[in-house]
């Protein structure tokens, strides 16, 4: 086995349990952090294609929306619950061990990444300014109309979590 | 020597496993997990078949699903969010007001 080949099958195996544990997980901190390993794991795939602009993408969305659902959990639980400092300082010692597998594997994984069978012309950003301008303007707006519905269903949700537990006091 | 069809093998094995997860799993958490999981896969497919044509333009329909799948993941804990907040439950199961 080559050493690319050996960077690819152990991406690939990282990827694979990471994502076995996201859908296996019991509590959802864990499923949220195993789900940023997945994406951590996928990016590296990316990577492993040649194309890095889609591996930083992997990263934003999945790692750092993952690390924001994992840290609204645990902000959550510890003002519902009552959470210890022990579990903010085990999700706080998860968050930084994540990121250090995170800068690792950006200084493993360019090794043997594979080359575009044809050379493409152009550019990416020639490409989103010109034929796709369009569906980037419409993926632009979808972003903006899901960021504000999202905070007004969360919103109207803890006004009625809030009404609720007045009237039951 | 590493190919783009490896890529698709693992894209496919991880398609499967967000597949099972979503059908298997009653926490709604977990199906929005599942289902990110088979939009990165699914977003792995068409970037292997863009390096395989040689073609930019697959790069950005990824581009573009992973984009939506960060929207999805942000609607359904939003939706997750609001269930825990007014029923104290996430049980999919239990969520039958809306059945028809």
């Amino acid at each position: 086995m080559t050493p690319p080949e050996a960077v690819l099958l152990t991406i690939a195996a990282f990827s694979v349990v990471m994502a076995v544990l996201t859908i296996t997980a019991r509590s959802a901190v864990r499923a949220s952090l195993f789900f940023c390993a997945t994406s951590i794991g996928t990016a590296g795939l990316f990577v492993q294609l040649g194309t890095p602009l889609l591996a930083a993408a992997g990263i934003l969305t999945g790692v750092i929306g993952s690390a924001f659902l994992c840290l609204v959990i645990a902000v959550s639980n510890s003002v519902e619950v009552g959470a210890t400092n022990s579990v903010r300082a085990r999700t706080v010692t998860a968050s930084t061990a994540s990121l250090g597998v995170f800068f690792l594997l950006c200084w493993i994984l360019p090794f043997g990444r594979i080359r575009a069978a044809v050379v493409p012309g152009g550019s990416l950003g020639e490409l989103l300014s010109g034929d796709y301008l369009l569906p980037l303007m419409v993926t632009a707006f979808a972003i903006i109309v899901v960021v504000i519905g999202s905070v007004v269903l969360a919103h109207e949700a803890l006004v009625t979590n809030n009404d609720s537990q007045e009237s039951s006091s | 020597m590493i190919s783009p069809g490896h890529i698709l093998l693992i894209s496919a094995i991880l398609f499967c496993i967000g597949l099972v997860g979503m059908l298997l799993r009653r926490n709604a958490l977990a199906v929005v997990l599942g289902a990110g999981l088979m939009f990165n896969a699914a977003a792995l497919n068409i970037a292997s078949f863009s390096r395989i044509h040689g073609e930019l333009s697959g790069e950005l329909f990824a581009l573009f699903a992973l984009v939506f799948a960060a929207l999805q993941v942000a609607v359904g804990l939003a939706i997750v969010i609001a269930l825990h907040r007014t029923r104290g439950d996430v049980n999919l199961d239990r969520v039958d007001e809306l059945k028809w």
